[in-house]
């Protein structure tokens, strides 16, 4: 008998200890995390026919909790470009620039055409009429984001005839970064 | 009596280790990076192993004692964790091409980034499997009273602190809680076998943002020689996990409460005990859609 219950305890214990074995948590274990709040409003002054407006300025705090720790690899997934206010006229030469600062910006995307097609917001991935995608500038952006550096985020360009009131441009982009909770 | 003080002392042994309080887990981390329409099918596969996991563990016989019993078991539940559980079609943002793509579920391995089928520099990623398993398991101690008019009791508990394979860092705090219900039929007909019908009620909580409850009945048939017996049946079993949290997918950010249903399913089971008297040993699988194990080492009298 008392065979038979040390039998029984050493099976139960060896048991445990199995399961123990088959459960692991993947390690790394990567998310790709959403990148938040790059993102910008243009408000267009009234008069307004060329406009560089300056740039903003993200940091990593903006769009990265600081508890993950960054993995290799970003993805950049789409950007949008919405205009609100009425306006009669275009858009030319749209664009949105990128970079560490405000001496080394590259194009991430190119955006023209009416005023008024841009109140629907214009995705790359929907609605992307009038926007072109500038590979150098998601190089860029790709590598700021992985290395948690500031983003500078410019806006230029010109409408085909003055600008009126209450007239603005948004700008939103959408990445991820790969990273370990 | 010195007996029950025992079992009593070595359970409140059990329940009163501490544990610091956390930072925000992996399971948490994942989950909101995905929308209410995107997160189910990474998480359901969990759904179905803790349901399938949480109906087992109570049977230790077919039949209820007719005096007064009491005992303290240990019961660790493990789940079959299949290919299928492993990938799964997910949704990509709206207007990506494809329009899905194949990627891990929370038990599968490394995800892939896909790439926009026309837009070079587009691309989409979903996170990597959490747990890399053959198995998942759960585990409690519980708490089992019998005699009550051919009907036997079983109340569990367990909390993060009492199962040590789920780690701080990967796992929000954890509290489960269970009771099963076993009334035997045998006691009002003769019957060469015993034969019982059960049903249980379970609640699982990750933090604040999963909540999963799932209910199980069926019927058991049993037959004890001497120190071992046997026991089979079927059982059915479903629920359902309730997900609440902030979501960062700009598909559908925000606020998100979404239910996942567990199909109820009918599986098979079958059990052995061992009965040494004070000490029992007993073990009870059920096989269908998922199949799942337990076993268990009772204390009591």
């Amino acid at each position: 008998m008392r065979a038979l219950k040390n039998t029984a305890l050493v099976v139960l214990v060896a048991m445990s200890g199995l399961a123990a074995e088959c459960f692991e948590i993947t390690d790394p274990f990567v998310v790709a995390v959403n990148v938040k709040d790059i993102k910008n409003t243009y408000n267009v002054t009234p008069g307004t026919i060329t406009f560089v407006p300056g740039c903003i300025t993200k940091n990593p705090a903006d769009y990265i909790d600081s508890n993950f720790d960054i993995a290799n690899g970003a993805q950049l997934v789409d950007i949008i470009v919405q205009t609100t206010g009425t306006f009669a006229g275009n858009i030319n030469g749209g664009q949105v620039r990128i970079g560490g600062s405000t001496q080394a910006l590259q194009v991430l995307v190119n955006y023209s055409g009416p005023w008024s097609a841009f109140n629907t917001p214009q995705s790359l991935l929907q609605n992307s009429t009038g926007l072109s995608l500038n590979q150098a500038g998601v190089t860029t952006l790709l590598s700021l984001i992985e290395n948690t550096s500031p983003i500078v985020i410019c806006h230029s360009g010109a409408f085909s005839q003055a600008a009126t009131a209450g007239m603005a441009i948004d700008i939103s982009i959408f990445a991820q970064v790969n990273a370990s909770p | 009596m010195r007996r029950l003080t025992a079992i009593v002392s070595a359970g409140v042994a059990v329940t009163t280790i501490a544990k610091p309080a956390r930072a925000q887990s992996g399971l948490e981390s994942v989950i909101e990076q995905y929308s209410g329409a995107r997160i189910q099918g990474y998480i359901q596969p969990l759904a179905d192993a803790l349901v399938a996991n949480l109906s087992i563990g109570y049977i230790n016989s077919a039949t209820s004692p007719r005096k007064f019993s009491f005992s303290l078991e240990a019961v660790a539940m493990t789940a079959k964790i299949s290919e299928s559980m492993r990938m799964y079609t997910a949704a990509t943002p709206d207007g990506f091409q494809p329009a899905t793509h194949e990627t891990s579920t929370i038990f599968g391995g490394p995800a892939q980034p896909v790439q926009h089928s026309t837009l070079p520099g587009i691309s989409y990623r979903g996170a990597d499997g959490l747990v890399d398993a053959e198995y998942f398991p759960t585990a409690a101690p519980q708490l089992r009273i019998g005699g009550l008019a051919g009907t036997e009791v079983v109340i569990r508990y367990a909390s993060s602190s009492m199962v040590p394979f789920l780690e701080d860092e990967d796992f929000p705090d954890l509290t489960l809680w269970g009771i099963g219900v076993q009334h035997s039929i045998s006691q009002y007909l003769k019957l060469p076998i015993d034969l019982s019908v059960a049903a249980s009620l379970n609640s699982l909580k990750f933090g604040d943002i999963v909540d999963l409850s799932s209910t199980s009945f069926g019927v058991n048939v049993g037959r004890s020689f001497g120190l071992f017996g046997v026991s089979g049946g079927i059982v059915s079993d479903g629920g359902t996990m309730n997900l609440t949290y902030t979501s960062t997918d700009p598909d559908g950010a925000g606020s998100v409460d979404v239910d996942l249903d567990v199909k109820r399913s009918v599986r098979f089971r079958a059990g052995a005990a061992l009965n040494f008297g004070f000490i029992r040993l007993f073990g009870d699988a059920a096989f269908g859609d998922i199949v799942s194990y337990a076993a268990g080492l009772r204390l009591g009298i």
